[in-house]
């Protein structure tokens, strides 16, 4: 079927021991790396370990972390994200982005590919048109510059094509960012009825159109993580409203990832695709009751 | 010790948000952030932890009259004079001002002394943690419920926290018998009767320290003229922390599973 989640993340709301807010966390006094979400008292040494938010204790080698159920995505360098333009900011020549974490993303004049695509200077000019770029609420996929010690991000989108405004035909799915694991494609074709996504780590994906072929593709279609159309405008002039059969499709996906984040199972393409799958007896409205999901659910723990 | 009622996640738009109902006291608590702040001030290597507690002018029965809120009465809306006032107070009203006013200041400080003792205010620099309490209806034990949900809609927001936090009244009375009795969550008619003192607990359960508290001793200890006054005041203060403390182990269960539930 599809591989299963890596041990990092459940595959369900498991029976796994909920922790809270200064319970006590069993764990060897030396050979132990103390991770996110817990703390040993600084004064006391042989104090015990105690977890600092209501979660679900991980333990790989020698780390020990607490995953909180909820909480905002957290930023490394490399990632790739999506997110909504909130403010053009032409005095202090940045693009405010929102992308579901503790603070806005700052994607700065700099960081961008000029139109024109020759490296140069920035001129007065580039700065009075920033908002022919990227204006408020647009959507865009950028990848993640720098974090500063405050938190604060720095986005760029200097990879044509793969970064830069989203204008396919798509609807936008908020999710929780731990269900969305790292990995190397981001951008891919779910090779379901033409669809494709961009999966940002932040919790924000971005499920279109990517070409006309409506009909579902066979089994036999082995390539799991294939380099999508390219989400970005550079080919697409006017955006035209979706098929039926494409806004029905586009649908089933957005619902089979909002299951999937609902049941707190990773979201990627083999879980979207087989979710798709197995929904298919039941319209796409029908997805998010409870009836569908509790045999979902089922379904995903026995081929866990 | 009346029966409570929590529920964790009630409102979608917040970071985390809890609710409250003991009796005819109910609260509603919600957190929002950490997001950018919007003024810059003070310290920047922690957020800004802006608290809020309000009162709905409709929550209370109105200063100094007797008698309990039952859930039929309708109630009073907070005094409001004239169209001036309402247009400084709004819909909420001020009832009278300068007591409810002081109350509500007072109720914010002691809430936000206990949050900020077991928030990790350092993991979040630069940015502000909004927590709001809006009293529903008012019963009785206010503040201590306030601290109880307040940290509930923290946890629920996965902030960083050190520990939880249960808060507990008790009110200290004398009987027929002249002997002392001590009764947890005490309704509005309790805390009148608290003559011989009352005691608001915000305390971390797993850890098992006071985050804050506040004690108003009893008149009739006062009046003693040998020196025994002091002996029968800190006897009085020991009963009622210690009545306190079990109250909030109590509570702390139910904290934990509304937390659990939210889980599932």
């Amino acid at each position: 079927m599809f591989t299963a989640p890596s041990a990092t993340t459940r595959s369900l709301p498991s029976p796994a021991p909920l922790v809270l807010p200064g319970d006590a966390i069993h764990a060897p006094e030396v050979n132990t790396l103390r991770g996110h979400g817990t703390r040993q008292s600084a004064h006391d040494r042989a104090s015990t370990l105690r977890a600092t938010q209501a979660g679900v204790v991980e333990r790989i080698n020698k780390l020990v972390t607490v995953r909180a159920l909820r909480g905002r995505y957290v930023p490394e360098v490399g990632d790739v994200v999506v997110g909504r333009v909130t403010q053009v900011q032409i005095s202090s020549r940045r693009w405010r982005v929102d992308v579901q974490a503790r603070q806005d993303a700052a994607l700065l004049l700099s960081a961008i590919p000029l139109p024109g695509g020759v490296q140069r200077r920035r001129t007065p000019e580039d700065e009075l048109n920033m908002r022919a770029v990227y204006a408020e609420r647009d959507l865009i996929s950028a990848e993640v510059q720098e974090v500063k010690a405050d938190g604060t991000m720095m986005l760029h989108t200097r990879i044509q094509g793969r970064l830069g405004r989203l204008r396919q035909r798509g609807v936008l799915v908020a999710v929780c960012p731990a269900h969305i694991r790292r990995s190397t494609r981001h951008v891919v074709s779910l090779g379901y009825a033409g669809m494709a996504a961009v999966l940002g780590v932040n919790g924000y994906v971005w499920v279109y159109v990517e070409s006309e072929a409506t009909a579902l593709d066979g089994g036999e279609d082995e390539e799991q993580e294939m380099a999508a159309e390219m989400p970005t405008d550079a080919a697409v002039g006017g955006v035209t409203a979706p098929s039926r059969p494409q806004a029905l499709a586009l649908c089933r996906v957005r619902n089979a990832i909002l299951a999937l984040d609902v049941s707190c199972f990773s979201i990627s393409v083999e879980s979207i695709r087989a979710v798709c799958r197995w929904s298919e007896a039941v319209p796409p409205a029908d997805m998010l009751q409870p009836a569908f999901l509790e045999r979902l659910q089922a379904q995903l723990a026995a081929s866990a | 010790m009346r029966p409570v009622f929590l529920q964790v996640g009630i409102l979608d738009r917040a970071s985390g948000s809890a609710y409250y109902e003991a009796g005819n006291t109910k609260l509603v608590a919600a957190v929002c952030g950490p997001h950018a702040v919007t003024q810059r001030e003070g310290d920047w290597e922690r957020a800004l932890l802006e608290v809020s507690f309000r009162r709905a002018g409709w929550s209370s029965h109105g200063i100094g009259e007797e008698g309990r809120v039952s859930k039929r009465d309708p109630g009073h809306y907070g005094e409001i004079a004239d169209a001036a006032q309402f247009e400084q107070d709004g819909v909420l009203g001020s009832g009278d001002s300068t007591t409810h006013n002081d109350m509500e200041r007072e109720a914010g400080l002691f809430l936000s002394r206990a949050l900020e003792s077991v928030l990790l205010l350092r993991q979040y620099p630069g940015a502000q943690i909004d927590v709001s309490v809006l009293v529903l209806e008012e019963d009785g034990s206010t503040t201590s419920a306030a601290v109880t949900v307040a940290a509930l809609a923290c946890a629920d927001a996965g902030l960083d926290m050190v520990d939880l936090l249960v808060g507990s009244t008790v009110a200290l009375r004398r009987d027929e018998s002249g002997g002392r009795q001590a009764s947890t969550e005490p309704d509005m008619e309790g805390e009148r009767q608290a003559v011989d003192g009352l005691l608001v607990l915000a305390w971390q359960p797993s850890l098992c320290r006071i985050a804050n508290l506040r004690w108003q001793g009893g008149v009739e200890d006062a009046r003693e003229e040998d020196g025994s006054s002091g002996v029968a005041a800190a006897e009085a203060f020991s009963t009622a922390l210690e009545a306190a403390i079990s109250a909030g182990a109590a509570m702390y269960q139910a904290v934990r599973l509304s937390l659990e539930e939210a889980a599932q």
